[in-house]
């Protein structure tokens, strides 16, 4: 037996070290702006961020529905840039679907009066609609090669445009002019999971995508031509699959995700469609997708921990005057940029790779 | 309708164009700067909006519209050695560290913005300054032409005199060559002897400060004060243009000016009865269809290889 000693500096541990020293180096610096900005040492404060969700259910029961959004948003990104693809429609996509899903859940006569049907037919209403949207810069992208992430941003400023339009002048509630949606029929909403929270059975759906992808991802064809051509691009043109159709698959599943978690987004958590500027999920759903590294498991376990932390940071706001769930933007950015960093921590690996090889003669 | 006509043709109009087309010229010649050197430049958003904020802060609590100036250059600088820390010693992704420093900027300022005022909304309590108007002399008695290009922001004058500047520096000078040649293929760069993490660490705090001084404009000028979200995809506007230029500037430039015109006309029917939200798509539509077009041509241009 040639049992394999446990080394800190090998590839999978390594890569653990460095994402704990990411979150550790993440935290401590906001602890040090917290005591900048009270003026203290706020060592209090910072364990009440840390704590606070975990002291009641209906808390933590934030954190969970926070992180749905989030973990979509993520998921959808994650297709992208497994692909190589630097697409961030994901934004515009959770708006103009969110619009679908509104239109179908205040419509009575589509409205079944079951509870199970309706809110599907709401939610899949989402998630085609973001299929069909995100085929256009999958298009662009497949036939032309046009840059995905300046078209992406582009359509996102657009699809807000219209999709405000709809809002205000189809949906609004009959004669007045308001910035909200009529309300949704109640049985097109989520029904709740967890009695006396917010948490809603969209939790559910957010665990089968995440298992969903995994198997996409790692255990089909498909998946392995995704990973290979974000590895190499000219895989796909050798895997047999065409490029064009590699790359409108991906846009379109990840489309539908996209969409998808905007339906369950509004059903759970929402009474009426009330967005009155972009959601702000494309942007994040890159960050959740870098810091998970492109993994399925990782996206959730990063919605999991940034939702925490925002949970934290809002429930915070109530009673103290500098803290606010914009405060977490520091935390995400330090994890994305060190995560990111391929040389953090190289150094500290070769002197003890070094060590190691000078011990052993 | 035929009035609306009219007020294109007017001098007011081409005033406003050029009033609301120095910010995306500011963002194109960011975008382009960064890029021509090699490392994309995907944060030029995000630090427009810091551009904007510091501004604000910095006039206000020095009571020197100048001083704040100095203020907006140092945040750009600061978010250059950011930027080139981690794209060029820790080898991390151009494109993902731009889009964290966007996403931060954008929180991050409205977090700031309550530290300072209490809300989330303006710096409207602030007591900051403007950069003054200028008044060119002689030009500013001309009919027409003194109407147009007289009485604009300090700032306009001096994003006319960079856009010169960078001109001449790309393209009459060896360290404009130096830059062009780390874009194209830093190995071979570093062959021949040119330091690429110079170059590069240059055009990067140029293409920051760019960004920053736009912002500076937004709220010091354009507006007196700044609002979360006041950059509005401006910066993203300046790199579809560079991507549209593909390393041209004179391109870069006229794409500018073209992506100016459509935000003019927005500006002009804002003023009538159609509905805004709409209205407002028309600068993005035309930033696509550019995009659409140039990889039109791009593709005809490879298959005729």
């Amino acid at each position: 037996m040639n049992k394999k000693k446990f080394k800190w500096t090998d590839e999978g541990p390594f890569e653990f070290l460095r994402i704990m020293a990411s979150i550790g180096t993440a935290l401590l610096v906001t602890f040090i702006v917290l005591c900048i900005v009270t003026k203290s040492f706020a060592l209090e404060l910072f364990i009440d961020l840390l704590t606070y969700p975990t002291q009641k259910m209906l808390y933590f029961g934030y954190v969970l529905v926070k992180m749905v959004p989030l973990c979509f948003a993520g998921l959808a990104t994650l297709l992208y840039f497994r692909t190589g693809l630097f697409n961030l429609s994901t934004e515009g996509v959770f708006y103009i679907s969110g619009v679908v899903a509104t239109w179908f859940a205040i419509n009575p006569n589509i409205m079944t009066g079951n509870e199970i049907v309706d809110s599907a037919i709401c939610i899949l209403a989402a998630g085609v609609s973001g299929a069909l949207i995100a085929l256009i810069p999958g298009f662009l992208k497949a036939k032309l090669n046009a840059d995905e992430m300046v078209i992406s941003l582009m359509m996102n400023s657009i699809l807000f445009g219209i999709g405000y339009y709809i809002v205000l002048n189809y949906l609004a509630i009959g004669g007045i002019t308001g910035t909200a949606s009529a309300d949704f029929i109640d049985t097109a909403r989520l029904t709740k999971l967890i009695p006396k929270t917010q948490v809603h059975t969209g939790l559910i759906i957010m665990f089968v995508m995440v298992a969903l992808v995994y198997i996409l991802l790692f255990k089909t064809k498909l998946g392995y031509s995704i990973r290979m051509t974000g590895l190499n691009k000219s895989f796909a043109k050798y895997s047999g699959m065409s490029a064009f159709g590699l790359f409108m698959t991906v846009h379109l599943l990840a489309g539908f995700i996209g969409g998808m978690g905007s339906g369950v987004e509004l059903m759970g958590l929402y009474k009426k469609f009330s967005w009155s500027q972009l959601p702000g999920l494309g942007f994040t759903g890159a960050l959740m997708a870098n810091i998970g590294k492109n993994h399925p498991i990782g996206v959730l376990l990063a919605a999991f921990g940034i939702s925490y932390l925002r949970a934290g940071a809002q429930l915070l706001a109530n009673s103290n005057p500098v803290i606010d769930i914009s405060m977490i933007s520091i935390v995400e950015v330090i994890l994305t940029l060190l995560i990111s960093s391929q040389y953090f921590l190289r150094k500290w690996r070769g002197k003890q790779m070094l060590k190691e090889e000078q011990k052993n003669g | 309708m035929a009035n609306i006509m009219d007020s294109f043709l007017s001098a007011t109009f081409l005033f406003i164009v050029i009033r609301v087309g120095v910010p995306l010229l500011y963002a194109s010649m960011s975008a382009y700067v960064a890029s021509i050197a090699g490392i994309p430049n995907i944060a030029v958003e995000g630090i427009m909006i810091f551009g904007a904020l510091f501004g604000v802060y910095f006039s206000a609590i020095t009571g020197s519209a100048w001083l704040g100036l100095l203020g907006v250059i140092l945040i750009g600088v600061v978010m250059a050695l950011v930027m080139a820390f981690f794209t060029m010693k820790m080898n991390a992704s151009p494109i993902m560290i731009g889009i964290a420093l966007n996403l931060f900027a954008t929180d991050f300022s409205v977090w700031l913005l309550m530290l300072w005022t209490g809300t989330k909304g303006t710096t409207a309590t602030l007591p900051s300054k403007v950069l003054p108007t200028v008044n060119i002399p002689v030009i500013k008695d001309i009919p027409i032409l003194g109407e147009i290009i007289s009485g604009h922001y300090f700032l306009t004058y001096v994003c006319i005199a960079l856009a010169v500047f960078i001109y001449i520096l790309v393209y009459k000078t060896p360290f404009g060559l130096r830059m062009k040649a780390c874009g194209l293929d830093e190995h071979a760069a570093e062959s021949v002897g040119i330091k690429v993490n110079k170059v590069r660490l240059i055009a990067i705090i140029m293409s920051a400060v760019l960004a920053a001084l736009g912002g500076a404009y937004l709220s010091m000028g354009y507006m007196s004060i700044f609002s979360s979200n006041m950059t509005a995809s401006r910066g993203w506007t300046g790199i579809a243009a560079n991507a549209v230029g593909g390393g041209n500037f004179l391109i870069v430039v006229l794409t500018t000016v073209v992506f100016s015109f459509a935000q003019g006309v927005v500006n002009r029917l804002a003023l009538t009865a159609l509905p805004s939200e709409l209205v407002n798509i028309i600068p993005y539509v035309c930033v696509m269809l550019a995009m659409i077009f140039l990889s039109i041509k791009e593709m005809k241009k490879n298959k005729a290889n």
